[in-house]
Formats: structure tokens, C-alpha cells, sequence
């Protein structure tokens, strides 16, 4: 109606309107409906075989005990395909963070290549990330490891994620996170989260769209962690091309030797500490990995969780009973909500280089430990006897 | 709020998926496209909303008063815009008080006793008096524009004899340049006066525009403001000489003044090209949304791709001229040639673009400019909505071509120097745009001598005029480099191209190959050979191309775009 009149008016006005014809533009990238159509499904086939085509022409030939390098840590394009690689040659996956990478020890001294050693076979694959709390985890898990789906699962739970409100990602104070593109994005909201907008969605499309994931994997291990932008910047006369060499892609295995020395804790003397223990009713991380349990059981994993010895011989007293308390709360929902699971290892004190890590004789002991309890056996048998 | 964020993607669908419903409803869909051309600009700063909404306010009120056939009572017009100042200035006013310390310093101490005599808790009690004071100025201000100005205003005209038109088109003028003035160019003014208190030997410091920013609210250029305001203006200059009928509507005006794709850094439209079509229920289909789309990614593609990557180049070897030899600085200044071309093309073609998938038509603002022959063809080329714009209000007023040839090139010179100050507040945009003046003169001279005209080919003439205008980028770069002085470094720079060896330049080969990439592809388009590139499979190839190249070149820092300064 009102339209109607409002044009009747403007043609009353007439005389100073100037009709031009359309220009388009200086140049003659003037597509229809069905070149647009062509051009973005070619560009859509594009994006989704460029991935694939990538994996299987990068050669990539893991050993038994392999690790994801701890430079490459923020690659999930290559964490994928290692996934997808563990997942069809290994029965169980080990998934967890420095304490199951190894943060002090060589790749043939982690927990999964005790375990392997024990168990006589290439059966642990260690899926261990350098820095993966809880709910980076979560986010791993979700969107980069589907293809575990119906494998056994070592699933570590480290409590040094609840040692204070900043680790539990609960505080408000903006700060550095660790794995920030495994995180929930928007919902739900972590204060100490501060990404801008246009950083979280960059974020999110990475998960879903694998060629945007595997541009990072190319920057990374090709470009030596530059973007291809900024590596043109620095070498302005070299050919991008020519960075596609074996010695790159070499980056992918690990080298033989750990992130840090392996040295006892109270090498230098016995130094106590507190912990500021975050209680399970009100932690973050605590719900992110209940949310990973519920999420490999809706995939039909097999999951043994386990709780990885804490050092409680550098903390004060009232860190100890908060701990135990910690471990309690756990065992309960373990309990009621999985049932395979290992907790309270006796490890010596020497055995740890901190407060989570153990250092090589550490992993053998957890690992001879861990073969003898009768749930994680039963545990083993149970995944062989479905993996044949 | 940049076309090629998320943030933007999420904002055009939001205000697309309301306009495509509204669009037969002229009024609705001006009433939306005003609210989201509002938000879109208040996403810098929302306190600068008020002086779009200032001009706006004023140069619609100009118009209805030069109206002789204006219907309404003017004392109505009178009020209202007394009404709309009040409002301004408060909320300019509470937003100062609120902002800076000068609020908490006059209330300081005050304020106890003051609380517990109103019963009012310490932070709710300056508010209410702030408030209260302001709905005084309100009604005062309101009173005043409806019975005292007006005949005031009439005593005003009887004693000048001053046309009413001329009038309020003074008016307009003076008050759009004012806020140009202050906000852009009184900074600028305040340091070269004082540098002349200085150089007499006088005790007097002017302050600078700053001082009346300060604690959190800190002042800055306000973005696009010489782009809305030389719209806004154009419209009363257009109505004054005729060309034009006055807009009933101040929601109509007011979005054709901020229409979002092209507010914040053109094209710089004109009433009687853009005012019409919001007038009118906008056409869109298929071929509306390819067009856009075609265009959007053209500008995508030359800012992420080419402006942005040449831009790394062009920061770092302008960052430190001293340590870089001729090579370096010519590749780098040819770099920011064809950034700065990149980035303000490409933020025209996507605003056009995103106009055009609306059903509206922007006026084209560039022309393959480094094919030019001449400088004449270049700012035929280049920018084309601002060069219409100072031909139409500054060189045709000034007497255009017809007082003989050196009042003609006097009239350039003016206009091309003007120009160049509108580019921005300092000596090296001075020194750009009187380059560029009398490389136009020089250039209009050579063009009438028979060799220069018939002898010489094409691409020689391309060539010269491609190295003079890159040259000239030197002193438009330096402009805008903070806390040097711009001449002197610009100077700097000019004597290292000309007097250190060439050594060997650190410009990224792939950079002058996408130069070189689009320089072919455009002269391609304007020769006989156009059909190459017109042919429908290498223009699926070539979008291919692009998007492969956005994905490769998005990541890392992207730049806002380099107009939004002006």
C-alpha cells in the first residue's frame, strides 16, 4: 500500500532522476546462475578431495610406539590421520595428555610402549597430546577422533587439570589457553576465553571442513609454522613449491628423544606444595570428561579410564585429602557411569618429574601395575575378544 | 565492522533475509536499511552515530527551508531541529561527562551529602541531575528554535538582503566542512600554527581537538566521515542549483546518506543517481545475485589476496626506508601502488556487489586506472565518484575550462590540491595532489603536441603516466605514518630511490607476478582480445582461481581497508 504510493510520488517528481544503464565492472568476471553453480561445485570437489588425495600421496609410515611430534601438537589435520591409522592397525587407542604422550620420556618409554612391550604385540596406540585438558579433549574427541569408533579406549583422567580455578578453566581473568581451537567456541561460554569473533569461527570451520584443517597442516610442517602468506614475506625469492621435500615431511615422525629431561622431582630436595582443588560439583573440566566417557560409550568404544598417579608426595597435607577426596568422587561416577577403570597406583617418589608426569621407570611401573589389575585384564580380553 | 569478516557475512544475511520480505514496502524497507546502516557504522563507535546523524539532520532541514513549496508550517522544521541539536548535545555532552574524569571530579565530595539529602544512592544521583539538566536543555532549546529563531532569522534576511537558498546552501556547507574541519583537519591546523608561534618567538600554544577527549574517550578520525558528509552535501548543492527536487521522506534521506555498503568509503553517491531507487520497490533476481556475487568476489580476492599480502611488504620496507636501497624501495612503492589500488577497489566492488544482490546500482568508482594514457584519463579512472565530485562542486564553480587556458589550469590546480587535502590532514597529501596538478597540466600539454598525440604508441604513454602516478604513491605512503615528519621522509625516500644502487630487493617474486597477473588480465579486458577473457570457461576458471587463493592467503593478519582514514 504504502509502496504504491510512494512510487505514484516519485513518479510526480520525475525530471531528476538519472537512469543510467547498469555498469558492471572493468573486468569480465560476470558469472550466471549456472557458471556460479559449476565453479562452486568444482571448488566444493575440490575441497573435499584435496584432503584425501593429501593423505594418501604424504607418506607417513609410523613405528609401533609412534607419538604426534610435539612441535606438530596443534596439528589436528595430522592427529586425524594418525587416529584413523591407530584405529585400523592397533586394538586400543590411548587418549589423554603429557602424562600419556610421554612429556619426559622417548617414545619407546611411554606407558603404551611398556604396555605393548608387555603385552608382546603392537596392541597401544598412544594418542597422547601434549597440553590436551579435558575439555580440549572434548573437543578432540568429538570432532577429530570419530574413526575410534567401536575400538578400546585408554582414556587418561589427570587431576592437574582441577588444581586450581585457572586449570579449570573457571576463573574470569583472560589468559592463554592451551589447545584454544579444541574449545568450545560460543557455547558454552569460558570467561577466561577471550578469543575474538573473528578467530572462533575460523575455529569452528577447521572441524568441519578437513581442507581448512589441512592448510594448517601445511603451514605447519611445510612452512615452518608460518603462514604461507608470511613465509613468502620472509624468503621473497624462494618457490613455495620447492618446500615439499622429504625432510619436511620427516617433521611428521618424532624424534628420538623426550620434550624435557627426565629427572626426579626431588633431585634438588623435597619442596611441598598446595593445591587449590577444584571441587567435581563446580568444574568445567571435570563435566568436559565425563562428556568424553559418555561420547566414546555412544560410539561404541570399549573405555577403560585411567586415573593417573598424582604426586602426593610434593603436597602439603590438606592438598592430600582434597585429592583423595578428588579420587573418591571419581571412583563413584566411574563406577556408576563406566565400570573399567584404575585408579591410586603406588609409585615411588623418585618415579615422578612433577607433580603428573612420571619419568621412564614411572611408565614401567604403572604400565607391569596396570597389566596385573584384574579389571584392566578383563578389560584387555574384553576388546581382543570383539576386536576378532 | 569490514565486508570480509565473519562478523559481516552474519550481519548481511540478517539484514538481507528482512530486506528480501520488506522490499515491496518502500518506507519498511528504508525504515530497516536505516537501522542496520546505523548499526553497521555505530560497530566503530557508536558516539560518531551522532554526527551522521548531525549532517543528515542538517542538510534535509537546509533543503526543506530553501523549499519555497514546502507544505509543512516552518516553525514545525525550526523545532525540530532545535530538538534534534538538544538531543545531540546532550548525549554528546553526557557521554563526555560520563566518560572522563571531569564527571567524577564534579561530583567528588559533593556527592554524600548530596545523596542522602534526595535520598538517592552516590552513583544513581549525578545520573538523575545529568538527566534532568538535560531534558531543561531539551525544552529550552526546543523553545527557543520555535519562537525566537524564527523571526530573528526573518529581521536576519530583511537586514542582509541575502537570498533565503544561498543562505541555508551556506549553511549546509559550513557546517558539513566544520565537522570535517574539526575532526580531520584541526589537529593538523593547531600543529603548523604553533609551529609558527614557535618560528615567531610567541608564547602561545593552540590546543589540538584531543583536549576535549580524554580519560576512555579518545579521539579519533571518525571513519568515512569525508565520504558521508561530501554525500550528504552534494544533495543541497544538487537542490540549490535545480538538478534536483527535495526528498519528503527524512527516512528516505537518511538512508540514502548511510547506506551501509557504501558509507564508510564510497562510492560517493549522488541524490539524483541513488535517492530514486530507494524510492522504488528494488528488482532482485537471479542475475541481481550473480552480478553481486561476481563482484564481491573480485573484491574479496584483490583485498585478502593482493592488498594484504602486498601490504606486508609495503609495512616493512616503509617501517625502515634507511636500511632498504633503491631496489627495495621502488618494488615496495610499486607494491603500495597497486595495494592501495587493490584495497579501495576491492572495497568498491564488494560494495557494489552487496548493493547489487540488493537491487541497488552504486555508480562504478574504478576503471583499470593504471591503463591510463594520461593523467586526465587516470582520474577519469581512478576514484571516479570523488573525481565527478570535485569537478561538479569545485573546478566547474571555479570556472571550469572556460576562462582561457591558464585559468583553466589554475582551476586543476586548485581542484587536484584540494583534492589531495581531502585525502588527508597533512603536507605530504598537499604535496601528492599538487603533484598530480601539475602532472595533469604538464601531461594536457604534451597531448596537444601532434607527436606526443599521434607518434607516440599506447603503452609508452601508459608506461610514463604508470610511473608517475606510482612515484607520486610515495608521498601519499609517508602521509599517513605517525609521529615522523611525512616530508622529510618522503624526501628521505625520494633521494634513496634516485642515489643508492639497486642491491638485491626482498619483494616476494609471487607478489609481482599477481601484479603482473591482473595488469595483463585488465589490459586484456579493454583490448580486442576481451573475448579470451569473456569466454565462459575461463571465468569459472578464474573464480576457481580466486577462491583457491582466499583460502591459501586468508589466514594470518588481515588490514583494515586503507580509505577508511579518510
Amino acid at each position: 500500500m504504502s509502496g504504491n504510493i510512494d512510487r505514484e510520488r516519485a513518479a510526480d517528481k520525475g525530471g531528476e532522476e538519472v537512469h543510467e544503464p547498469f555498469t558492471f565492472a572493468a573486468n569480465s568476471v560476470r558469472l550466471n546462475a549456472w557458471q556460479w553453480v559449476s565453479a562452486a561445485a568444482a571448488f566444493i570437489l575440490l575441497l573435499y578431495f584435496t584432503p584425501q588425495l593429501w593423505a594418501n600421496r604424504e607418506r607417513f609410515e609410523p613405528e609401533r610406539d609412534y607419538r604426534v611430534p610435539y612441535l606438530i601438537s596443534s596439528d589436528y589435520w595430522h592427529m586425524e590421520r594418525w587416529t584413523a591409522k591407530a584405529s585400523r592397525e592397533y586394538p586400543v587407542v590411548a587418549i589423554g595428555d603429557s602424562v600419556i604422550w610421554g612429556q619426559y620420556v622417548k617414545p619407546g618409554e611411554t606407558l603404551t610402549a611398556y604396555l605393548n612391550d608387555l603385552d608382546g604385540k603392537k596392541t597401544f596406540a598412544n594418542l597422547g597430546v601434549d597440553g590436551l585438558h579435558p575439555a580440549a579433549m572434548l573437543g578432540l574427541v568429538e570432532n577429530y577422533m570419530r574413526s575410534v569408533s567401536g575400538k578400546g579406549v585408554i582414556l587418561n583422567l589427570n587431576f592437574l587439570w582441577m588444581t586450581s580455578r585457572e586449570q579449570d578453566l573457571t576463573d574470569t581473568e583472560p589468559r592463554r589457553i592451551q589447545h584454544p581451537e579444541l574449545l568450545p567456541q560460543f557455547f558454552p561460554k569460558i570467561k577466561s576465553y577471550d578469543a575474538p569473533f573473528s578467530e572462533r569461527v575460523p575455529n569452528v570451520l577447521n572441524r568441519y571442513v578437513p581442507a581448512f584443517s589441512l592448510l594448517n597442516h601445511v603451514e605447519t610442517v611445510y612452512f615452518d609454522n608460518f603462514t604461507i602468506r608470511n613465509w613468502m614475506i620472509e624468503n621473497p625469492w624462494k618457490n613455495p613449491l620447492d618446500q615439499f621435500t622429504a625432510e619436511k615431511v620427516a617433521a611428521l615422525l618424532p624424534a628420538n628423544a623426550e620434550k624435557m629431561p627426565g629427572l626426579a622431582w626431588n633431585r634438588d630436595g623435597e619442596v611441598r606444595r598446595a593445591f587449590d582443588w577444584v571441587d567435581p560439583d563446580g568444574s568445567f573440566q571435570w563435566e568436559c570428561f565425563k562428556s568424553v566417557v559418555r561420547i566414546l560409550q555412544a560410539r561404541n568404544n570399549h573405555v577403560f579410564v585411567l586415573v593417573s598417579p598424582f604426586n602426593t608426595y610434593m603436597m602439603e597435607e590438606k592438598s592430600v585429602a582434597g585429592y583423595e577426596k578428588l579420587v573418591a568422587t571419581a571412583e563413584e561416577w566411574l563406577k556408576a557411569n563406566n565400570g573399567w577403570f584404575a585408579a591410586r597406583f603406588e609409585i615411588p617418589s623418585e618415579t615422578f618429574a612433577d607433580a603428573s608426569h612420571p619419568v621412564n621407570s614411572g611408565y614401567e611401573i604403572i604400565a607391569r601395575e596396570l597389566m596385573k589389575k584384574p579389571a584392566f585384564k578383563g578389560w584387555l580380553d574384553h576388546v581382543k575378544d570383539k576386536g576378532n | 565492522m569490514l565486508f570480509h569478516t565473519y562478523e559481516f557475512l552474519i550481519f548481511f544475511a540478517i539484514v538481507y533475509a528482512v530486506f528480501y520480505f520488506l522490499r515491496k514496502y518502500t518506507m519498511w524497507y528504508n525504515v530497516w536499511l536505516l537501522a542496520a546502516s546505523y548499526y553497521f557504522y555505530g560497530s566503530w563507535n557508536w558516539w560518531y552515530l551522532t554526527l551522521i546523524v548531525y549532517s543528515t539532520f542538517l542538510d534535509y532541514f537546509c533543503v526543506n527551508m530553501m523549499d519555497e513549496e514546502y507544505k509543512y508550517p516552518r516553525k514545525m522544521n525550526w523545532s525540530l531541529f532545535g530538538a534534534y541539536l538538544a538531543v545531540a548535545g546532550i548525549a554528546d555532552m553526557f557521554a563526555y561527562f560520563f566518560f572522563t574524569e571531569k564527571f567524577h571530579e564534579l561530583f567528588e565530595g559533593f556527592g554524600a551529602s548530596a545523596a542522602a539529602a534526595f535520598g538517592l544512592s552516590g552513583t544513581v544521583w549525578p545520573v538523575a541531575i545529568v538527566m534532568t539538566a538535560g531534558l531543561a536543555v531539551f525544552f529550552a532549546a526546543t523553545y527557543t528554535f520555535h519562537f525566537i529563531l524564527p523571526p530573528v532569522y526573518r529581521a536576519f534576511i530583511l537586514v542582509t538582503g541575502i537570498g533565503e537558498r544561498k543562505l541555508w546552501l551556506w549553511v549546509s556547507i559550513v557546517n558539513n566542512l566544520g565537522l570535517l574541519g574539526f575532526f580531520k583537519y584541526a589537529g593538523f591546523f593547531a600543529e603548523n600554527l604553533n609551529q609558527l608561534f614557535t618560528y615567531c618567538g610567541w608564547d602561545y600554544r593552540m590546543p589540538g581537538p584531543e583536549v576535549m577527549f580524554t580519560g576512555s574517550w579518545k579521539f579519533m578520525l571518525p571513519v568515512g566521515i569525508s565520504f558521508f558528509t561530501f554525500q550528504s552535501m552534494s544533495y543541497t548543492i544538487d537542490f540549490y542549483r535545480g538538478q534536483i527536487k527535495r526528498e519528503d521522506s527524512f527516512i528516505r534521506f537518511a538512508s540514502f546518506v548511510s547506506l551501509f555498503p557504501q558509507l564508510v568509503a564510497g562510492p560517493i553517491e549522488r541524490a539524483k543517481h541513488l535517492l530514486w531507487q530507494l524510492n522504488k520497490t528494488p528488482e532482485i533476481t537471479r542475475v541481481h545475485i550473480t552480478e553481486g556475487l561476481s563482484m564481491f568476489i573480485v573484491g574479496l580476492f584483490k583485498k585478502l589476496v593482493m592488498a594484504d599480502f602486498l601490504a606486508e611488504y609495503v609495512n616493512k620496507v616503509y617501517a625502515v626506508p634507511e636500511a632498504y636501497t633503491s631496489g627495495d624501495l621502488c618494488l615496495a612503492t610499486f607494491a603500495f601502488g597497486w595495494q592501495i589500488y587493490c584495497d579501495f577497489s576491492g572495497y568498491t566492488d564488494m560494495a557494489r556487489g552487496v548493493a547489487r544482490m540488493m537491487g541497488f546500482n552504486l555508480m562504478l568508482n574504478f576503471k583499470n586506472p593504471y591503463l591510463a594514457t594520461g593523467l586526465g584519463d587516470f582520474w577519469g579512472r581512478w576514484h571516479i565518484s570523488l573525481s565527478t565530485w570535485f569537478k561538479d562542486y569545485v573546478y566547474i564553480p571555479l570556472g571550469g575550462s572556460r576562462g582561457g587556458k591558464w585559468r583553466t589550469y589554475f582551476n586543476m590546480v586548485v581542484t587536484m590540491v584540494v583534492s589531495g587535502f581531502w585525502h588527508g590532514a597533512g603536507w605530504c597529501f598537499l604535496i601528492w595532489g599538487a603533484l598530480h596538478a601539475f602532472g595533469r597540466v604538464f601531461t594536457r600539454e604534451l597531448e596537444l603536441t601532434a607527436f606526443y598525440d599521434k607518434k607516440v604508441p599506447k603503452i609508452v604513454k601508459q608506461l610514463f603516466i604508470f610511473v608517475f602516478v606510482m612515484y607520486t604513491w610515495v608521498w601519499f605512503r609517508c602521509g599517513s605514518i605517525p609521529d615522523v615528519d611525512t616530508v622529510e621522509y618522503s624526501w628521505l625516500i625520494t633521494k634513496r630511490i634516485f642515489m643508492t644502487p639497486w642491491g638485491a630487493p626482498e619483494s616476494p617474486w609471487f607478489t609481482l607476478l599477481l601484479c603482473l597477473g591482473v595488469w595483463i588480465y585488465e589490459y586484456l579486458h579493454e583490448s580486442r582480445l576481451n573475448r579470451v577473457v569473456n569466454n565462459g570457461a575461463v571465468k569459472i576458471a578464474g573464480v576457481i582461481f580466486m577462491l583457491i587463493l582466499i583460502v591459501l592467503f586468508s589466514s594470518g593478519e588481515n588490514e583494515q581497508f586503507i580509505y577508511f582514514q579518510f
